[in-house]
């Protein structure tokens, strides 16, 4: 037994079996690695999850654009590449908080105006209403004065044509030497149809029915009458 | 949170005498960044920008009594915008023309090129100018459509115009945008 624990204890020292050089300088670091290993056998690029929502977001953007983002995808596929945020516009800090009163603050000041407008409205009514009253009462003095004014204008024209009408007839009549001066049956033919018939229906009135006719239009002096009559 | 009340609800309570100005505000609250960006695109620079926003509320407070509930509370809002908009750019196309012999620069794509932060080789600056060289119809419909993404349909009652003329008017606004991106 001794000889062959020699033997034995020779053999022992003896290493069969090679392991790589430095195995077990390392083998406690593999080990280790491969504990943490078995937790995450996945990885995950750097800031992964950091991003994740808002590329999802993205994503859900472009596909509910996607009528749009089709549509200029056909025409200017440039386009859908730009950005479309409102970055580059530069406006005024908290601009949108303080919009609201200062659109507030405008509307006001014009009630205010309105107020003052509303004031002087009532001053200037007031003064159209009297301004109204005394312009009404001349007009109504001026157009009496000018219906009176006028009345006898037109009287007196009528008069005055009806003179010269007859003027010119017998003057043409007595160029052409047609008619005698002195006879009237001739002047009578020589005056228009309706003139004629005129002086005729007066012939037939009463005097009483023609002062009622002269005073009923005024007509009181004399040469009117004379200006009808003849 | 009022900005999520709904329109009716909103013009209800304006009709109601002690709560009409909080149904203003909450409308206000609700649409001003949509018109505000929707007025700033067309005029450019911030402060007529908030002129025309602030005139076109005042409008708004004095017409909301007769607005006909049958039509969009958001349309009709559009609308105004776009019209105080375009008289606000009439007017200063006005006085452009009377002011060009003291050669005053009042161009928009100038006002752009002299905005803050301005950076000629940025897309989106480009996209800005290319903007102002088409014509002032085109730039509402790209504006609505490209920006606010709104449906031709609702686009048709904010600008009287048929769905057919603005689709057309939407791609050859896009076309000539583009083509002024790549050549510029």
């Amino acid at each position: 037994m001794n000889k062959d624990s020699k033997i034995l204890m020779g053999l022992k020292n003896n290493q069969t079996y090679q392991i790589p050089q430095g195995y077990f300088e390392s083998l406690a670091a593999n080990i280790l690695l491969r504990v943490k290993s078995q937790s995450r056998t996945f990885v995950t690029p750097n800031n992964y999850f950091d991003n994740l929502a808002n590329n999802i977001l993205a994503k859900v953007k472009v596909e509910n654009k996607s009528e749009v983002y089709t549509e200029l995808q056909q025409i200017a596929p440039l386009l859908n590449t730009i950005s479309k945020n409102n970055s580059t516009y530069k406006l005024p800090e908290n601009y949108f908080q303080v919009l609201s009163p200062k659109i507030n603050y405008k509307e006001s000041s014009k009630v205010v105006s309105i107020k003052k407008v509303y004031k002087y409205a009532v001053a200037a009514a007031f003064i159209g209403f009297i301004s109204l009253v005394y312009v009404t009462k001349t007009i109504n003095q001026t157009n009496n004065n000018i219906a009176i004014q006028h009345n006898i204008a037109l009287k007196t024209d009528v008069l005055q044509e009806i003179a010269s009408l007859q003027d010119v007839m017998l003057n043409n009549a007595v160029e052409n030497d047609k008619v005698s001066l002195t006879n009237e049956e001739t002047v009578q033919n020589t005056t228009p149809p309706f003139l004629g018939s005129v002086q005729e229906e007066i012939e037939q009135l009463s005097d009483e029915e023609l002062n009622n006719y002269l005073s009923n239009n005024n007509i009181t002096t004399e040469k009117e009458i004379s200006d009808i009559n003849s | 949170m009022i900005i999520n009340q709904d329109d009716k609800e909103l013009l209800l309570l304006f009709k109601e005498p002690g709560k009409k100005e909080f149904a203003f505000t909450a409308i206000i609250k609700k649409y001003q960044e949509k018109l505000y960006w929707h007025i700033r695109r067309l005029v450019v620079v911030h402060d007529d920008a908030n002129d025309v926003l602030q005139n076109m509320f005042i409008k708004v407070w004095n017409g909301l009594d007769n607005f006909r509930e049958d039509s969009q509370l958001y349309t009709w809002l559009y609308r105004i915008a776009t019209n105080e908009s375009l008289t606000f750019l009439d007017t200063r196309k006005r006085k452009f023309a009377e002011s060009i012999d003291d050669n005053e620069d009042t161009g928009l794509s100038n006002q752009i090129k002299a905005s803050e932060g301005f950076d000629s080789k940025k897309l989106e600056w480009k996209l800005h100018l290319a903007i102002q060289q088409l014509p002032a119809k085109q730039q509402l419909v790209f504006n609505l459509r490209y920006y606010d993404e709104m449906p031709y349909e609702e686009m048709s009652r904010v600008l009287d115009t048929s769905e057919g003329a603005l689709k057309a008017s939407y791609h050859h606004a896009a076309k000539k945008i583009e083509d002024y991106i790549l050549n510029n």
